[in-house]
């Protein structure tokens, strides 16, 4: 799960590099044992892990030498770099004459920072998981998620719960954070669009949003309209709901959308 | 049948031939090219191929077959990707360490690999090998 989480908030992070960075066809990133962490849209994995493999082989051949910091392979259309970013290898094809000043800034800001980031949520969910392995079933409920957990469960059998969504808070701001619905969150249209290909015919009118922490709330949910946060991995919620959860801005929070 | 033929030149140039090899010469300029640059202090050496020639000559003959090898994969690397990634028809590689860079450049008439520290400037190498 936390590995799902990981690729797919650097694939976010990854396809904003390719809009910041236009002349940019491809992006990737490999782990230090060239595995696949995670890769742009425009890049199969199928790609990624043809070169990942002639980069682990090129790697072996160059040991003697020290690890493989930096390559870069020009042609006369485009070019490959793979640099080493902490204990991980950027990949990217570009075209010359691309930016090459900011191509690197992102390198070596946006990319460190993206992986500190996921390694965060990674902890958190690992903690999560040791926290229940840990309770014995008796006591896994505390007082607070007791009478969340009956709130959650008033929903009725009939009901269908769809898998469960990880995003990060991100509160409602703005003109809508004063006029906008205080019952409603704002979830990712893409993920939207899944549940409604998912059951066509029926359709999640609620959502069950969920801390780490066990607190949970049943609320109505739109997808969201702001370009500027869609996409992104998170979940806008009104301060209201934020109370309630005892959520504040970045913390993880598991969407479960029910139907009925 | 393949004979091999070791030819010692100075004191650290091996040249290693297939025969029967139809190959086009590397030319003069390239050659003293080769030579101001493997005098350099900072370079370790180079290799150079042609059609099925490899010319090799290194300052120090410890890590001959590490480095001979490297070229030959660095050759592969760069051809394999170029395709794969659309990238054109592969002109340079470069590979840095945590020790040393090398520097593989392609053409026609085959690839010459130079190896260097990894303070070394691969900017000022390029031209004399380029034009």
């Amino acid at each position: 799960m936390s590995g799902e989480v990981n690729a797919a908030v650097l694939s976010n992070v990854l396809n904003e590099y390719g809009k910041v960075c236009p002349d940019t066809y491809h992006i990737f990133l490999l782990s230090a044992n060239d595995k696949i962490l995670a890769s742009d849209q425009n890049t199969t994995s199928e790609d990624a892990e043809r070169v990942a493999h002639e980069f682990a082989t090129l790697k072996r051949y160059a040991r003697f030498m020290g690890e493989v910091e930096m390559l870069r392979l020009d042609g006369d259309k485009r070019w490959l770099s793979i640099a080493r970013v902490e204990d991980c290898y950027v990949a990217n094809v570009a075209q010359p004459g691309a930016d090459e000043k900011t191509l690197n800034a992102l390198t070596r800001v946006l990319i460190p920072a993206a992986l500190k980031l996921a390694r965060l949520m990674d902890a958190q969910l690992t903690e999560k998981a040791e926290g229940q392995a840990q309770k014995p079933p008796s006591e896994e409920v505390d007082e607070s998620s007791q009478k969340q957990s009956k709130e959650v469960s008033d929903l009725s059998p009939a009901r269908v719960e769809l898998p469960e969504y990880q995003f990060m808070v991100e509160p409602v701001r703005g003109i809508r954070g004063l006029i906008g619905l205080s019952d409603t969150v704002y979830v990712d249209s893409a993920t939207v669009t899944r549940w409604n290909s998912l059951y066509a015919e029926k359709k999640a009118a609620w959502v069950i949003v969920k801390t780490l922490k066990g607190k949970a709330v049943r609320c109505r949910y739109k997808p969201m309209r702001n370009p500027a946060v869609d996409g992104k991995g998170l979940i806008n919620i009104p301060e209201k709901i934020l109370t309630v959860l005892d959520a504040k801005k970045g913390d993880l929070v598991t969407v479960k959308p029910v139907i009925e | 049948m393949v004979k091999k033929k070791r030819e010692q030149t100075g004191n650290s140039a091996i040249m290693l031939q297939d025969e029967p090899t139809v190959h086009a010469k590397p030319s003069e300029a390239l050659q003293r090219a080769l030579e101001d640059i493997s005098s350099r202090p900072d370079v370790a050496g180079y290799i150079l191929r042609t059609g099925a020639t490899a010319t090799v000559k290194l300052k120090t003959q410890a890590n001959l077959t590490d480095y001979a090898l490297l070229s030959s994969e660095m050759q592969d690397f760069a051809e394999k990707n170029a395709e794969k990634l659309a990238l054109g028809k592969a002109t340079s590689l470069l590979v840095e360490t945590e020790n040393a860079k090398a520097l593989l450049l392609l053409n026609d008439a085959g690839s010459i690999s130079i190896f260097m520290a990894k303070t070394t400037d691969h900017t000022e190498i390029l031209p004399a090998l380029t034009t």
